[in-house]
């Protein structure tokens, strides 16, 4: 694993990704099957109502209303930043602009949301468990997280 | 919230309601969430209400230590568009009439 994944020159405001291939590959699976939650998910999945969450906490009307005029437009941002990750996994070192960092830092963020929603983690994080791929999944959230966290650490000051 | 590295305790400061205004009576609540970074909260806090680090980080802690957090204060409208802005940055946000806070 590369162990410093977002670097900045000094002085600069652009931040270089360093994943190797292997983690280029995972993202962009990963990526690719956030967009087809975003475009093509079922209204009902639990992941996507945290994508998308109730404006209003105890008026389902007023969170119905909200949800009619800004669901539309909060899905196609998401699937913008997205595309913009997966446009900076194709090659290696590519280089991100502040617009880029954003759509880095929302997309990683919008995969762990959808990640912990299928794990169910909690404030004491990844249950602990038995079964092989919840086991690899909770490696890969975690994962993510390391990334965001990098990503967070490497940005310019505004 | 998941603690980070970053996890530093702030003292309790000025009021947080910056952006009051007395006769618009909604607020924008950010709701404790267990997979949002404590720094990346921080880090949207910063950037999109443009609050300085120390003002960010307390906000931050006092959603994370009370589960909720007044993060703006004004009319409906304008309540509606920083809800939005949070769901954009994958924050859990709503808004309420001030008093049903």
């Amino acid at each position: 694993m590369t162990l410093v994944p977002f670097v900045r020159a000094r002085g600069g405001d652009e931040v270089r990704v360093r994943l190797d291939a292997d983690e280029r590959g995972l993202l962009t699976d990963l990526v690719g099957q956030l967009l087809g939650l975003l475009e093509k998910g079922d209204e009902g999945d639990p992941a996507l109502a945290r994508l998308l969450p109730a404006a209003y906490r105890d008026d389902d009307e007023a969170t119905a209303e909200f949800r009619r005029f800004t669901a539309d437009d909060l899905t196609r941002r998401k699937v913008e930043n997205g595309r913009a990750v997966l446009a900076g996994l194709d090659e290696p070192g590519t280089s991100l602009d502040r617009a880029a960092q954003q759509s880095w830092l929302r997309t990683l963020n919008d995969l762990r949301l959808t990640l912990g929603e299928r794990l169910g983690v909690t404030t004491e994080g990844v249950a602990p468990s038995d079964d092989p791929q919840l086991r690899a999944m909770g490696h890969v959230f975690d994962w993510l997280g390391y990334l965001q966290e990098a990503l967070l650490r490497s940005l310019p000051r505004r | 919230m998941s603690p980070t590295l970053d996890d530093t305790r702030t003292g309790t400061e000025a009021d947080p309601r910056l952006l009051t205004s007395p006769d618009t009576p909604w607020v924008t609540l950010v709701w404790d969430d267990p997979v949002n970074l404590m720094t990346y909260v921080t880090h949207v806090f910063e950037t999109y209400f443009g609050f300085g680090r120390a003002e960010a980080k307390r906000l931050m802690m006092r959603v994370h230590t009370e589960g909720r957090a007044v993060v703006a204060t004004g009319n409906r409208e304008a309540m509606e568009r920083h809800v939005e802005a949070m769901h954009d940055y994958g924050l859990w946000a709503t808004l309420s009439k001030e008093d049903e806070a």
